[in-house]
């Protein structure tokens, strides 16, 4: 991946971009990282200042912040409020935990539903299934605009960047454009090219719209 | 590339035709600002004529 490209669950490239493969057993990810970094930024919303533990399981060293890689264990000073970046190297990585005090606690297992949630807040995805959501069907005039006003599943933490992906399927209209986001939701709508049954959806898993409030 | 909407609440990145909100927090709302300030990428109106550098610049600083 070039550098901040997105991985895994929030994780992204470092500086030098980032190789690496993944692994599941037993419902467990193990990353493999063979080339250059990877890193997330902690939102500083959920940070507390003193002292934070980054622990994991697997041989890549690990840093919190501007400080030095060291081994799963390994402690760093944060300032409540700020953004945080923990950063691992080269090699296997896998149950990756940020946590208040000096001290590596076991993994916290939390639910998929849950932990899908606290993606959603950062980044989402509409679309991407053959035939199906979004899906916009009525009767327009040529020229009009006609669309959708969509919720997200989760607020956003800002005002995301929404991008409409792909050639959708449509009838008597353009292609569908995305706009005017809040964090609560945002716009997909196509112009009119005939004063008729108007109707688009996507084609294939390449039509999709992302929503992007990535740190 | 980027380009200003006929709502102006928003910008294109013309690259992707991704849609950015004027909003501080958002981060590729801010590279827009830096790549506009720094001379790195251009802004269009919404009717696709390109601005000067100076209108552009003039511009961002008016933005939130």
């Amino acid at each position: 991946m070039s550098a901040g490209a997105y991985g895994h669950d929030r994780f992204k490239a470092g500086a030098s971009g980032c190789t690496y493969t993944f692994a599941t057993t037993n419902n467990v990810t193990t990353l493999t990282i063979t080339a250059g970094s990877l890193q997330q930024v902690i939102e500083g919303l959920n940070l507390e200042s003193g002292t934070y533990t980054l622990s994991w399981t697997g041989t890549v060293q690990g840093k919190i912040g501007a400080g030095s890689y060291g081994a799963s264990g390994i402690t760093g000073s944060i300032t409540g409020g700020t953004n945080t970046t923990i950063e691992f190297n080269t090699g296997t990585l896998s149950l990756p935990q940020l946590e208040v005090g000096s001290t590596a606690t076991s993994f916290d297992y939390r639910p998929y539903g849950t932990e899908l949630a606290l993606c959603q807040r950062y980044y989402e995805v509409h679309g991407g299934t053959a035939n199906a959501f979004p899906q916009y069907f009525g009767y327009g005039s040529n020229g009009t605009n006609v669309g959708l006003a969509l919720p997200f599943a989760v607020t956003k933490r800002a005002a995301p960047t929404v991008t409409a992906l792909g050639t959708w399927t449509v009838s008597n209209c353009g292609q569908p454009s995305a706009d005017s986001a809040t964090v609560q939701g945002y716009r997909l709508y196509a112009t009119c090219s005939s004063t008729n049954t108007i109707q688009f959806y996507p084609a294939s898993s390449s039509e999709k719209v992302t929503i992007s409030a990535e740190l | 590339m980027y380009k200003l909407t006929q709502l102006n609440n928003g910008i294109i990145r013309t690259s992707d035709n991704a849609w950015i909100p004027f909003d501080p927090a958002n981060t590729d709302y801010a590279n827009f600002k830096t790549a506009i300030l720094e001379d790195k990428a251009q802004l269009q109106d919404a009717d696709g004529n390109t601005m000067t550098a100076a209108q552009a610049k003039q511009f961002v600083k008016e933005l939130p």
